[in-house]
């Protein structure tokens, strides 16, 4: 038998693309390594995965469908949930800011999930389509004939034919590489993520100890030489707490040159701080044997050519991250090839813009001044905002940061935070900008002594604002801010 | 918590004749697989891996091999 596609690994990408490809009526199979769908993912606990509204109301619909089933966190539950919290060199947290500038409203929805609850009903819901599902199975190679691929290889050397593969099997694509399409990622411009995950006895303990912070910053005291940096720690169902090192600005390289990993400094530092002990100590083992280690890292450049002859490269496995919406693009662009059976690799080029969020697509139509933009929109969308958020891209370019802020309007921020007006959303769905930019330039204000601040008059009114207060942040005094 | 099932291979491979012993591994590895031995890198404790791959992108003279473990078996994350 002869599928119409063959989507190797079942993540949240590789499901989103089934979902809407057996929707369609194709022929799809799903294979995963894992037992279970979901067994293998693993973002370093960075992410707080959500919902996006925004006008993709199709990709909305079946993750909110998701997520309904599953245990999730909900504003609703959480109260003042939307606060990031700043902590100051003193250790202190010093205000509480709304993650997204919607948040005020009330309207938006946002949702904590575990990757692994969300991945698997993803996965039940494709199913649910008309997909199959095949677990436990590794493929190990890809059905070559020609300058085709026909199908896949799996590690009991049975041969599963179809007119189009999907990779989507993740950062160490066998696909990709046995396809010919990827060598290897580069150290130079592969970054490292370390996370750690902790099990309070019960949810109702998680918010007593955290106190309603959705997601912590933990900025300035931690990342020297880069202030910018920052460490995140966010809540998930079921009591878990997961702490990301930032060591996501480090390319792989620069530990290697430095020889040393320094995903336990951060880690260590992190577990002085005094308000992270007194959060952290009822969970059990604290601080030395966290309930899980995820270490993993995030790919990039985007493949040159993420397709040939009856494949595609799709999601982290050729570059270009994305919770459910690469996955969604890349079904979306191949169901008309696949309807009318013409997946050549001539009909298949068109991927190399349609993998992007529409925001961050190619367009040559860009004037030249925006070459900066340009080239950011060359790299994924979570390294954007890593780069941003350091200071390598203002190195490079020279400029303010005023002048980054404006190139990165069309970026889409990893944190994601829905908002009911689908005018404040990219096509990608995430909010663009808006409160995060917010938070970065306070973030920067907060490293005073800092490089970053290039030119205080850049943010006369938060920068008044934080000389107004500056008496109460010498008291330590917590209080909200009016941005 | 993240559990392990055991792997029946090795899925991390070393090539001693490549290796050239620079520690790239040691250094990068998040969860202690790999150590020297007689200035060569050795999978010393595979049953720690988090399989990230980190360690095959590291590797500049392509030294070590990672492969998906066998279906079914290796870490299953639970708050991934």
């Amino acid at each position: 038998m002869i599928y119409d596609v063959v989507i190797v690994g079942v993540g949240s990408n590789g499901s989103t693309a089934a979902y809407f490809l057996a929707k369609r009526g194709l022929k799809t199979l799903l294979i995963e390594s894992s037992r279970t769908p979901g067994d293998k993912c693993h973002g370093a606990t960075e992410y707080v995965p959500g919902v996006i509204f925004n006008t993709r109301t199709e990709l909305v619909d079946v993750m909110l469908r998701v997520i309904k089933k599953i245990p999730h966190l909900h504003p609703g539950d959480l109260g003042s949930a939307h606060f990031y919290h700043y902590v100051n060199n003193e250790n202190k947290v010093v205000f509480k800011t709304y993650a997204v500038a919607p948040g005020k409203t009330g309207k938006e929805e946002s949702y904590g999930v575990n990757n692994q609850d969300f991945v698997r009903t993803l996965a039940e819901e494709a199913v649910k389509a008309g997909a199959e599902l095949k677990t436990g199975t590794t493929v190990v190679d890809v059905i070559r004939e020609g300058d085709t691929i026909k199908g896949v290889v799996t590690e009991t050397g049975e041969e599963i034919k179809a007119k189009l593969t999907f990779a989507a099997d993740g950062r160490i694509s066998t696909i990709a590489k046995k396809a010919g399409l990827l060598k290897k990622w580069d150290v130079n411009q592969c970054y490292y993520q370390y996370g750690e995950a902790w099990k309070f006895g019960s949810e109702e303990e998680m918010f007593d100890y955290v106190e309603h912070a959705r997601h912590m910053f933990f900025g300035p005291t931690l990342t020297p030489p880069r202030p910018w940096g920052a460490c995140t720690i966010s809540l998930r169902p079921g009591g878990i707490v997961t702490v990301n090192a930032p060591t996501s600005w480090t390319p792989l390289s620069s530990m290697l040159s430095a020889k040393k990993n320094s995903r336990n400094v951060y880690i260590k530092n992190l577990y002085k701080i005094m308000e992270v002990r007194r959060m952290l100590r009822p969970c059990e083992g604290f601080p030395d044997r966290p309930f899980q280690r995820q270490s993993t890292f995030m790919p990039g450049p985007p493949l040159n050519k993420p397709y040939m002859n009856g494949l595609i490269i799709c999601g982290d496995a050729g570059g270009v991250g994305g919770i459910c919406g690469a996955g969604e693009r890349a079904a979306q662009y191949v169901t008309p090839l696949l309807e009318r059976e013409d997946v050549s690799e001539e009909a298949l080029a068109g991927f190399v813009t349609a993998r992007f969020p529409w925001g961050l697509r190619r367009d040559d139509s860009v004037s030249k001044k925006d070459k900066a933009t340009r080239e950011l929109s060359e790299v994924s969308p979570t390294r954007i905002v890593h780069w941003s958020a350091g200071a390598g891209y203002m190195e490079k370019y020279q400029c303010s940061l005023d002048e980054m802020v404006e190139n990165m309007r069309l970026v889409a921020i990893p944190h994601v935070m829905g908002t009911p007006s689908p005018e404040k959303c990219g096509e990608f769905g995430y909010v663009e900008m808006g409160a995060w930019l917010i938070a970065v330039k306070i973030n920067h204000l907060m490293n005073l002594y800092g490089p970053i601040l290039q030119d205080p008059n850049m943010f006369p009114r938060i920068l008044k604002w934080i000389q107004k207060n500056q008496q109460s942040f010498n008291q330590n005094r917590i209080f909200d801010h009016p941005f | 918590m993240s559990t392990l099932i055991p792997i029946p291979e090795n899925f991390i491979e070393v090539d001693p004749e490549r290796c050239t012993g620079c520690g790239n591994c040691v250094i990068i590895c998040g969860a202690g697989v790999f150590e020297m031995k007689e200035k060569k890198a050795v999978v010393a404790h595979i049953e720690r891996c988090l399989e990230c791959g980190n360690c095959e992108i590291v590797c500049m003279p392509d030294a070590i091999r990672f492969r998906i473990p066998k279906g079914g078996t290796g870490i299953v994350y639970e708050c991934g």
